[in-house]
């Protein structure tokens, strides 16, 4: 199996709800289950909210490519932004102190993509002759292959 | 998002607040101003029910902390109830679990308000 998909939408805040909703019918179709989709919808809302407060500053006019690899052994996302260059390197891990009025709040959205999805890549923008900026999460589906895979083997015994 | 907030007979000067919706960057700031709205008129002892939040981001999380920094200031008291399984899982993962007083049922949140 090797599926592509893709679909453009406005950067805009309101337009979460939709990528959300386009991603979990594609998850859906190939049969990702409960727990995985979510995991995946929560990385990608979070790469998608940085996109828009980050790349683009709340601006309206910006457009976020959201590209979807699927085969037998992972699912690839990439999101590609045209704003400002958003270096994530610059933001900190999160302290987790026990305190909440000490707890810093930042941070939070890029430690939760990358805990939910095994890789996550940022290209920036004017490097290495890209002219979009792109971060690219990857699931294993064979490192998951209990939680994961039921759907893709039901579906290849015909079960 | 929807936001509907009652005061149970039992306990009148708790306030609870169910949230239902994407709790996602969104919406967020929306709920946040609503809630501040209600501790500024004097509601400080607020129970938030999450049974009906479907997605919780980060900008999600972050409300609750700043609500409890805020009610902190008023000696009030925020507690949590009814999380789903998912909901709790981001809870876990960014080490807030244990920072919130979160029950399973509304009848356990509303007997720990002394």
């Amino acid at each position: 199996m090797n599926k592509n998909y893709s679909k453009t939408f406005e950067a805009k805040t309101e337009n979460l709800e939709q990528i959300s909703i386009y991603l979990d019918n594609i998850l859906k179709k190939i049969r990702i289950n409960k727990e995985i989709r979510e995991e995946i919808l929560i990385a990608v809302d979070e790469a998608a909210t940085n996109i828009i407060m980050h790349s683009y500053k709340g601006k309206e006019g910006g457009k976020i490519r959201v590209n979807i690899n699927v085969n037998n052994d992972k699912i690839e996302i990439s999101l590609f932004d045209n704003g400002q260059t958003f270096d994530p390197s610059k933001i900190k891990e999160p302290i987790f102190t026990n305190e909440l009025d000490t707890r810093k709040i930042g941070g939070l959205g890029i430690f939760l993509m990358k805990k939910f999805m095994d890789e996550v890549t940022f290209y920036l923008k004017n490097t290495n002759l890209r002219n979009e900026n792109e971060v690219r999460m990857v699931k294993y589906l064979k490192k998951n292959s209990k939680e994961v895979l039921n759907g893709f083997k039901n579906k290849k015994s015909g079960k | 998002m929807a936001l509907k907030i009652k005061n149970p007979e039992s306990n009148k000067d708790v306030t609870i607040i169910y949230l239902e919706g994407r709790l996602d960057v969104h919406y967020s700031a929306e709920v946040e101003e609503e809630i501040n709205k209600l501790i500024s008129d004097g509601h400080t002892k607020l129970l938030i029910d999450l049974h009906g939040v479907e997605y919780l981001s980060s900008s999600g999380l972050r409300i609750f902390i700043a609500i409890s920094r805020k009610l902190k200031e008023v000696n009030g008291v925020l507690k949590l109830m009814r999380l789903s399984e998912t909901t709790r899982k981001i809870f876990k993962i960014v080490e807030l679990i244990d920072m919130f007083d979160i029950y399973d049922t509304e009848e356990d949140a509303l007997a720990s308000f002394v």
